[in-house]
């Protein structure tokens, strides 16, 4: 209710009407002042006076709020330009990025074909002195392959903030 | 005077907000290639005996090393370049 009241009722209202109603309950308050000093409408004078004070102050209460509204507002708008623009950076990096490694991937695979071919080039030069690997060297070697660490991912439990 | 004091009374009242505007930074996915799994490394075939076998699996997983370098390192700049995106804007 307190959030229906806020935006749509509230939210609603021109910006001029609470300094109108500050500045209109400020004057009346000043003639209600005056007319007390005339005996045939002094009885209104007191029953205005008091009304027009508690307007004046409901005035400037409003007006100040919206002031503070109007600054939020200005606040609002600027991070919003802020993270326009920060998804936009983010974009060009990622892409930037993305094509980097396409790139270097593309470049890797290609040189490791180069090496390949070099290798099968060279079988004979390469396996004339040594015909065939120890059974304990193809193990170890295997064994250096195999040096992972645990398969397991640590269990990460994520609740995010509070809402 | 008593008027007086409950009048800067009501301004004093007259609105209180937070600094932050509510904007959330939607937080950039990684690029797809970044977020393939890892690759194991191949190892030798018992097959494969010759010397030239073992050369050529080190190529292999030689390639695998320098292609998971280069993500890991393109990660750290993922990371560093995006940070300083959130950052410049969350001031």
């Amino acid at each position: 209710m307190y959030s229906l009241i806020v935006h749509y009722a509230l939210g609603n209202i021109p910006d001029w009407l609470w300094p109108a109603l500050a500045g209109g309950a400020a004057v009346i308050y000043f003639f209600s002042g005056v007319i007390t000093h005339i005996p045939q409408v002094a009885i209104y004078g007191k029953l205005v006076k008091p009304v027009a004070f508690i307007a004046m102050m409901v005035g400037i209460f409003f007006y100040g709020g919206a002031g503070v509204v109007a600054v939020y507002k200005a606040d609002l708008i600027e991070a919003q330009h802020k993270a326009d623009i920060a998804a936009t950076e983010a974009k060009a990096a990622n892409d930037a990025l993305a094509v980097s490694i396409a790139n270097n991937k593309h470049l890797i695979e290609g040189r490791a074909y180069g090496v390949k071919q070099i290798i099968i080039k060279d079988k004979d030069k390469i396996n004339a002195d040594c015909a065939k690997i120890n059974h304990d060297a193809w193990e170890d070697y295997n064994r250096a392959v195999k040096n992972t660490g645990s398969k397991q991912t640590p269990s990460v439990t994520v609740t995010g903030a509070p809402k | 005077m008593k008027k007086l004091i409950i009048s800067l009374l009501f301004l004093s009242l007259a609105g209180c907000a937070t600094r932050h505007a509510p904007v959330a930074l939607k937080w950039p996915d990684a690029p797809p290639d970044l977020m393939e799994p890892s690759e194991d490394l191949v190892p030798l075939d018992p097959n494969q005996t010759q010397l030239s076998d073992l050369i050529d699996n080190a190529n292999t997983n030689y390639s695998k090393y320098y292609t998971l370098k280069d993500k890991y390192d393109t990660w750290q700049q993922w990371y560093k370049s995006h940070k300083q995106i959130y950052d410049s804007a969350a001031q």
